[in-house]
C-alpha cells in the first residue's frame, strides 16, 4: 500500500475515538440535567463539578483529534 | 441541474458575476444585494424620519423602535461610555438584519450566508475593539489578558489561554452567524424539493406532499425568527466586546 | 377623558392646556420609568431559542481549538519545529474553549434565573411544610 494512504486511513481511524468522546459528554450534560431537574438548588454548586467532567471527558476525545491531525500535517 | 425534479438546496449560494472589469475582478450578486441592503436601509431611515413630527407615524414609529432597541441594548452592555460607539453598532445591526431579511424573500440572494463576508464584519469589529483599547487605555489593555486574583505562577498558562479565547473571538461571531443562516436556508430548500418530489407521483404523494409543505412553512416562521436574532446576538456580542475594550480589566 | 370632554365648550386655550399636562405627567412617568429601568442593572442578553444557544457554545468551544490548531500549524511551518508548538497550543485552545463556554454558559445561568416560587431545597426556609 502507498504509505500516503496508509496516513490518511490511519487519520481517518483515529477520528473515530471522538465519537467515544461525543458519547461521553452527552452522558454528562444528560446525568447532569436529569439530576438539576430533581433538585434545582443544588445544580448551581455543581457547575463547576460539571464542566470539570465535560473538560476531560472532551480532552480525551481532543487526542485522537490531535492524533488525525499530527498524522495528517506532522508525520 | 438535467432533472427538473432533482432539488439542489446548494444553488441559491451560487456567487455569479453581473458586471466584469478585467480579471478576476466582478460585481456580483453578493455585492448587488450588499448594495440593495444599505441602500434600503439608508431610504427607509432617510423617508421615514423626514418629516419628524412628535406623533410618529407607522414608517417613523419602526425607525424610532429600531433606534430605541439598539441604544438600550448598547447602553445596558457597554454603559454611557459606550454610546460613542452606538452608530457603529447600530449600522452593523441594521445591516445584518437587512441582509437576512432579503434572503427570506424567495429567488433573492442571502449576502451573510458566505463566511467571508461575516468574516470580514467580525475583523472590522475587533480591529475597532483593539485599535479603541489601545488608543484609550495604552498599555493597560493587555489587562484583559490577565485575569485579576490570580497568583503569579500560573499566569504563563492562564495568560496563552486568555489571548487564544480573544483570538477565538472573531472566529465564534462569524461562523455563528454564517452558520445558522446557511444550515436554515439549506434546511428550507431540502423540505421544499420534498414537496415537489412527491408531488410529482400522483394523487397518493400529493396526500404525502402535506407534511413537508407544513414543514415548511413552520422552518420560513422560525427562519425569520432565527434572521432577526443572529442580527440581535451579533450586536450585542459586539457591544459586549467593545465593553472590554472600554474596561479592560475584568 | 370624560373630564376633557366636559370643557368641551369652555374654549380650545383651556382644552390644549389640559392636554398638554396630562402629557407631561405621561412624559414624567415613562421618564421614570425608564431610568429606573436602567438602574436595575446591565440586562443580560436574553436569549434564545434551544438550537441557538447551542449553536453558540458549539462555535464558542470549537473556534477557540481550532485557533490553536491554524496557530500552533503556521508557527511550526515558520519555525520548523513541526510538530510541537501545534502539539502545545491545540491544548491551549482546548482549555480556552472550555474557558469560552463556562463564560457564555455563565451568562445565560445569569439571564435566566429559576423562577420564583421554585422549591429551592432543604438549605433556604420553605413556607411548605
Amino acid at each position: 500500500m502507498d504509505p500516503e494512504a496508509a496516513k490518511y486511513i490511519g487519520a481517518g481511524i483515529a477520528a473515530i475515538g471522538m465519537a467515544g468522546a461525543a458519547i461521553g459528554v452527552g452522558n454528562i450534560f444528560g446525568s447532569f440535567l436529569s439530576g438539576a431537574l430533581r433538585n434545582p438548588s443544588a445544580s448551581q454548586s455543581q457547575f463547576g463539578n460539571l464542566i470539570f467532567g465535560f473538560a476531560v471527558t472532551e480532552a480525551l476525545g481532543i487526542f485522537s483529534f490531535l492524533i488525525a491531525l499530527l498524522l495528517l500535517f506532522a508525520v | 441541474m438535467a432533472d427538473p425534479n432533482k432539488v439542489d438546496p446548494i444553488h441559491q449560494f451560487l456567487i455569479t458575476d453581473i458586471v466584469r472589469f478585467g480579471d478576476g475582478f466582478a460585481f456580483t450578486n453578493s455585492a448587488l444585494f450588499m448594495v440593495l441592503t444599505v441602500g434600503l436601509i439608508l431610504a427607509y431611515l432617510l423617508l421615514s424620519t423626514t418629516r419628524r413630527s412628535i406623533i410618529p407615524g407607522r414608517a417613523q414609529l419602526i425607525s424610532e423602535m429600531l433606534y430605541e432597541f439598539v441604544a438600550n441594548m448598547v447602553r445596558n452592555s457597554a454603559g454611557t461610555a459606550g454610546m460613542k460607539f452606538f452608530p457603529f453598532v447600530f449600522s452593523l445591526f441594521m445591516f445584518v438584519l437587512v441582509a437576512n431579511m432579503f434572503g427570506m424573500i424567495p429567488f433573492l440572494f442571502t449576502a451573510t450566508s458566505h463566511i467571508i463576508i461575516t468574516f470580514a464584519l467580525a475583523i472590522l469589529v475587533f480591529a475597532v475593539v483593539i485599535i479603541y483599547g489601545f488608543y484609550k487605555n495604552g498599555l493597560k489593555f493587555l489587562k484583559l489578558f490577565v485575569p485579576s486574583g490570580v497568583p503569579a505562577y500560573v499566569l504563563p498558562i492562564v495568560v496563552p489561554i486568555e489571548i487564544v479565547s480573544f483570538l477565538s473571538r472573531p472566529i465564534s461571531l462569524s461562523v455563528r452567524l454564517f452558520a445558522n443562516i446557511l444550515a436554515g436556508h439549506i434546511t428550507l430548500k431540502v423540505f421544499a424539493g420534498f414537496v415537489v418530489t412527491l408531488g410529482s407521483l400522483g394523487f397518493l404523494g400529493w396526500l404525502g406532499a402535506l407534511l413537508p409543505l407544513t414543514m415548511t412553512v413552520a422552518i420560513t416562521a422560525l427562519e425569520f425568527l432565527v434572521a432577526a436574532l443572529q442580527a440581535y446576538v451579533f450586536a450585542v456580542l459586539t457591544s459586549m466586546y467593545i465593553n472590554d475594550a472600554i474596561h479592560p480589566s475584568h | 377623558m370624560s373630564e376633557m370632554r366636559d370643557t368641551g365648550g369652555g374654549g380650545e386655550d383651556e382644552r390644549v392646556r389640559r392636554q398638554s399636562q396630562i402629557l407631561k405627567e405621561k412624559i414624567a412617568r415613562a421618564q421614570g420609568a425608564h431610568s429606573a429601568g436602567l438602574a436595575g442593572g446591565a440586562s443580560q442578553p436574553r436569549d434564545m431559542t434551544g438550537m441557538g444557544r447551542a449553536m453558540r457554545l458549539g462555535t464558542e468551544f470549537i473556534a477557540a481549538i481550532l485557533v490553536g490548531a491554524v496557530a500552533g500549524y503556521l508557527l511550526d511551518r515558520w519555525l520548523n519545529t513541526t510538530p510541537w508548538i501545534m502539539l502545545v497550543l491545540l491544548l491551549v485552545g482546548f482549555a480556552a474553549g472550555v474557558l469560552n463556554v463556562v463564560r457564555a454558559a455563565e451568562q445565560m445561568n445569569k439571564a435566566s434565573p429559576p423562577p420564583p416560587g421554585s422549591d429551592l431545597g432543604p438549605g433556604t426556609d420553605d413556607d411548605e411544610n
